[in-house]
């Protein structure tokens, strides 16, 4: 799915449960104008900066991975994990890639150390 | 990383492909008579281990402060400490069956529990055991071949290890870390074509431990993994402060334990890769407030055990070195002493055990 359609869809499913989610009032909220939020969801111009996507992400109530995965791209903290440990985070990657969901939240639950 | 499976603490050093896997076992509470020293009580069950992140908003803000785990102990149990080093034969260049050896640092209210020295980052000397060979550590070092049982007591009372100690009451739990070995150490201690021949060795030592591990018969089992009756947890719990309170461990009984010494010197471990937990200790109402969950059945007393006919265990291993270090922890009194002395009661339960049946653990010799 491209990025503008799975914008759209979580537009359209907010509407259905508010119609303030209309285009133009959406437009209003992210403080961009409906017309480039109409493109954006036509796939007309590629996803927008880091930002827009962060205030998107926001507004939606929209997990900011999992737009920015949409989008094509990856949190800045995460690309920053992933430069200090390319090997492991890459291995661990690979290792999970089929495993269903459940069995990835296994895997990366670790017992937390805090400060003492 | 640490993680948790089935109520066991598991440690992957993914560098070394090696994994570390550390139990909390219950047990009974041995009696603390005057000169009596017990021979090693059985495996009753792992403690149930949670995630302590799980119950933000119900345990003390300082404790999800300091991460870790959160377990349940009644105050008429003990526990000890069962070391499991474990290959990863699923997973290519992870074999080092019984061979993968770590540094254990064991502290209850960020006190050693082996020289009763404040709890520092890093290893110090003689203030931590090596596993293998040490198969599992049972209380407190007061002295060589001998420790003092860990037992569950509320801090404030003056009566666990930290407070004795420090003087204070400010942690309480159980603190672990574990190290393991640098890679260029561990290559020159174990060489690949000998390892083999080696691992073997470990695993007839291990094999022997698991008698002690796999003490409890299948219905001795069912009842120490069974939980308390709503009804009995009912009538516990009235007129019980059922408040959250910090935990911490004491000396209670007296058996015979080696602490062996590190059998490859402080140098060999790698002190920036050690990984740390925080255990925080509750008793059965705490733990029921805080996961919801009914906790499980408290344990039989030593003196009904024994009565059944049950097997104490005794393992001694004259070839590997005992710790023989002066220790703080020597200077520990234990919680009947401490009983005596103000003419309190706070034991539950300290009735002697009489004559137990003693499985001697089955050691393997040259031949």
């Amino acid at each position: 799915m491209k990025f503008g359609e799975y914008l759209q869809n979580l537009r359209k499913d907010l509407k259905k449960k508010d119609p303030k989610w209309s285009l133009k009032r959406t437009a209003k909220k992210l403080g961009i104008s409906a017309g480039y939020l109409s493109r954006l969801e036509n796939n007309v111009v590629p996803p927008p900066s880091n930002e827009l996507l962060a205030k998107i992400s926001e507004i939606y109530g929209e997990d900011l991975d999992i737009m920015m995965a949409a989008a094509g791209r990856m949190s800045p903290d995460l690309v920053q994990i992933f430069r200090e440990k390319p090997k492991v985070i890459a291995e661990l990657l690979r290792a999970v890639r089929n495993a269903p969901e459940s069995a990835v939240i296994r895997v990366v639950r670790q017992v937390r150390d805090g400060d003492w | 990383m640490i993680t948790v499976e089935n109520n066991s603490l598991r440690f992957s050093f993914t560098h070394l492909n090696g994994l570390f896997e550390l139990q909390l076992i219950r047990t009974l509470r041995i009696p603390d008579q005057e000169g009596q020293v017990c021979p090693l009580p059985p495996n009753l069950g792992t403690f149930p281990v949670r995630h302590i992140d799980d119950y933000e908003g119900r345990v003390p803000k300082h404790w999800l402060g300091r991460g870790g785990i959160l377990i349940p102990m009644y105050q008429s149990e003990a526990m000890w400490i069962n070391f499991l080093p474990r290959n990863n034969p699923a997973r290519k260049g992870f074999v080092r069956s019984g061979q993968f050896p770590v540094a254990v640092k064991i502290g209850t209210g960020k006190v050693s529990a082996i020289t009763g020295k404040e709890w520092k980052d890093g290893l110090r000397k003689k203030d931590y055991c090596v596993a293998p060979p040490q198969p599992w550590i049972d209380g407190f070092v007061t002295k060589e071949g001998t420790v003092r049982q860990f037992i569950a007591e509320q801090l404030g009372n003056g009566l666990t290890a930290e407070e004795q100690i420090t003087g204070k009451a400010e942690f309480g739990g159980l603190q672990i870390e574990a190290f393991p070995m640098k890679e260029k150490s561990f290559n020159n201690e174990f060489p690949e074509k000998e390892r083999e021949t080696s691992c073997l060795k470990g695993n007839l030592r291990m094999r022997s431990m698991d008698i002690r591990n796999e003490s409890y018969e299948s219905g001795f089992q069912s009842y120490c993994s069974a939980t308390i009756s709503t009804n009995d947890l009912d009538s516990l719990s009235r007129g019980v402060d059922d408040s959250i309170k910090d935990m911490g461990l004491a000396p209670g009984g007296q058996m015979e334990q080696q602490i062996f010494e590190d059998p490859y010197g402080k140098k060999k471990w790698d002190t920036d890769s050690g990984q740390r937990v925080f255990v925080h200790l509750v008793n059965s109402m705490m733990w029921k407030q805080i996961t919801g969950e009914i906790p499980p059945h408290a344990p039989l007393t030593a003196a009904d055990y024994t009565n059944k006919g049950y097997p104490w265990f005794k393992y001694w291993d004259d070839e590997v070195k005992s710790l023989k270090e002066t220790r703080k922890t020597a200077g520990l009194k234990s919680v009947a002493q401490i009983e005596k002395l103000q003419g309190k009661s706070f034991l539950p339960e300290n009735q002697p055990i009489g004559k137990p049946t003693v499985s001697h653990v089955v050691k393997d010799g040259k031949w």
